[in-house]
């Protein structure tokens, strides 16, 4: 489904990811974990491209990207067409209203009929539990509902996998429940899921699958209770002391 | 020392002046906003050439006075190209021009000032650069850029005074009539200065208004 090939990313002078290899089954619960600055985001913004990668390919479903090679427009898009992006900071457009937040994309992008995808919206909005907001702007919801309704965009466009960056990281602590439920649904969706997270009891419960970043290095590719129970290298079981 | 009672018949005539100061300031607004909107589209275009055209042009516009713009276009254009303009046409048109520049640095700024994330959220979702900016960026940039656009209608309300060396009647140039006509100057232009006045406050309070109510959404 998502194949990473050598993929390395400098800014400047720089390194933020070194030669990363990386295959994710579809239907995989990825979660990405390590200290700041280890190259967590820039890897997941890698995927759908939001980040070039400056070495390196990536494929998804069956497309390939190359950063020396077939880097078009078409080939972007085409990827970013099998993707849902979920942001730390939200990122609605705050001028629409909850709805017309969810069927923008769908009808500017995907050409559906508005009436199919005001149907489909309301559909998704129950599923987040967020159907009586459909009116409402998004200055007007908290943290946690703006962070369920730009999950409900962004399946909006019904894609196959969903890229989480931090999706709970800047709510208040009584908020991040309700998100992290609705990402929990998600895995009983078959949906292919890649989430940077700070949240240990989510990665544990919910992931198949844990990745942990040090240095713009994946340095353990494991199971959550593997990794939780008993860390391979010095850098994590170090990590982990450290968590409260 | 005031003698309002000796202009009596002319305050009617003075004042429907408002409606052609009013005309020119929302025609040339609205032009102005339109070509204001395009060049700051180029300003912000990967392409040099168009970067430069647009660069170039608000220098131009904004590096001379709109009363010089105004002369070349109403008295030295039927020379070089031999049309006429109507006055009211010539106004408008210069008026749009000069704004266009302005207005066009306002939105430059006001579309950096829109959070990267929204356009970062527009390319995750697949919308097309062109609709992301028509239909997500340039209305929170014009949102951000209110006060400064508002600015800009109170600073042409007030310049579109200049019309009156082409011959058109506006607000002042009645004011100025009726004071040749009687020998009598404060009070008419006191009269012309509360409507400019009336007229600017209004605008203000509306903008507030609007303001207000883009925050609430």
């Amino acid at each position: 489904m998502i194949k990473m090939s050598h993929i390395s990313k400098t800014f400047g002078t720089l390194n933020v990811l070194s030669d990363i290899n990386l295959t994710i089954q579809e239907k995989e619960i990825v979660a990405i974990i390590g200290p700041s600055g280890s190259g967590k985001t820039t890897l997941l913004r890698c995927i759908n491209l939001l980040e070039m990668p400056t070495t390196g390919s990536v494929t998804v479903g069956s497309v390939t990207f190359n950063a020396d090679g077939n880097r078009s427009n078409e080939t972007i898009t085409a990827i970013r067409k099998q993707i849902g992006m979920v942001f730390q900071n939200f990122h609605l457009f705050p001028h629409l209203s909850v709805l017309d937040n969810l069927t923008y994309a769908p009808i500017h992008v995907l050409k559906t009929p508005p009436e199919a995808a005001k149907n489909k919206a309301i559909q998704l909005l129950d599923r987040v539990g967020l159907k009586d907001k459909a009116s409402a702007f998004p200055a007007q919801l908290s943290g946690g509902q703006k962070q369920r309704v730009a999950i409900a965009r962004a399946l909006a466009m019904e894609p196959n996998i969903m890229l989480f960056d931090e999706p709970t990281s800047s709510l208040d602590p009584e908020m991040v429940k309700e998100v992290l439920d609705v990402m929990k649904e998600l895995t009983h969706n078959h949906m292919t899921m890649v989430v940077v997270t700070h949240e240990m009891r989510f990665a544990e419960a919910a992931a198949s699958r844990l990745l942990f970043m040090d240095q713009g290095r994946i340095i353990e590719d494991t199971s959550p209770k593997a990794f939780f129970t008993k860390p391979k290298t010095k850098r994590a079981q170090e990590f982990l002391s450290r968590l409260v | 020392m005031f003698h309002f009672d000796l202009i009596l018949p002319s305050i009617p005539y003075i004042i429907s002046g408002v409606g052609i100061t009013l005309q020119y300031t929302l025609v040339s607004v609205c032009c102005g906003l339109i070509l204001g909107s395009i060049l700051a589209l180029f300003k912000i275009s990967s392409s040099r050439i168009l970067r430069g055209i647009a660069n170039g042009y608000t220098s131009i516009f904004r590096g001379t006075p709109l009363l010089l713009q105004l002369g070349i276009i109403y008295f030295a254009l039927p020379n070089v190209l031999g049309v006429t303009l109507p006055p009211f046409l010539a106004g408008i048109l210069t008026f749009s021009l000069n704004s266009g520049a302005y207005i066009s640095e306002i939105l430059r700024a006001g579309i950096g000032s829109v959070d990267a994330g929204q356009k970062e959220a527009c390319l995750s979702l697949n919308i097309p650069r062109h609709k992301a900016m028509k239909d997500i960026i340039l209305p929170q940039a014009i949102r951000n850029t209110l006060p400064s656009l508002v600015n800009e209608v109170i600073d042409l309300l007030k310049e579109s005074a200049l019309i009156s060396i082409i011959g058109e009647t506006d607000l002042l140039r009645r004011a100025n009539i009726v004071a040749a006509e009687k020998y009598l100057y404060l009070e008419p232009l006191l009269i012309a200065g509360a409507c400019y006045y009336i007229m600017v406050l209004g605008l203000a309070s509306l903008a507030k208004l609007l303001e207000k109510r883009l925050k609430v959404t």
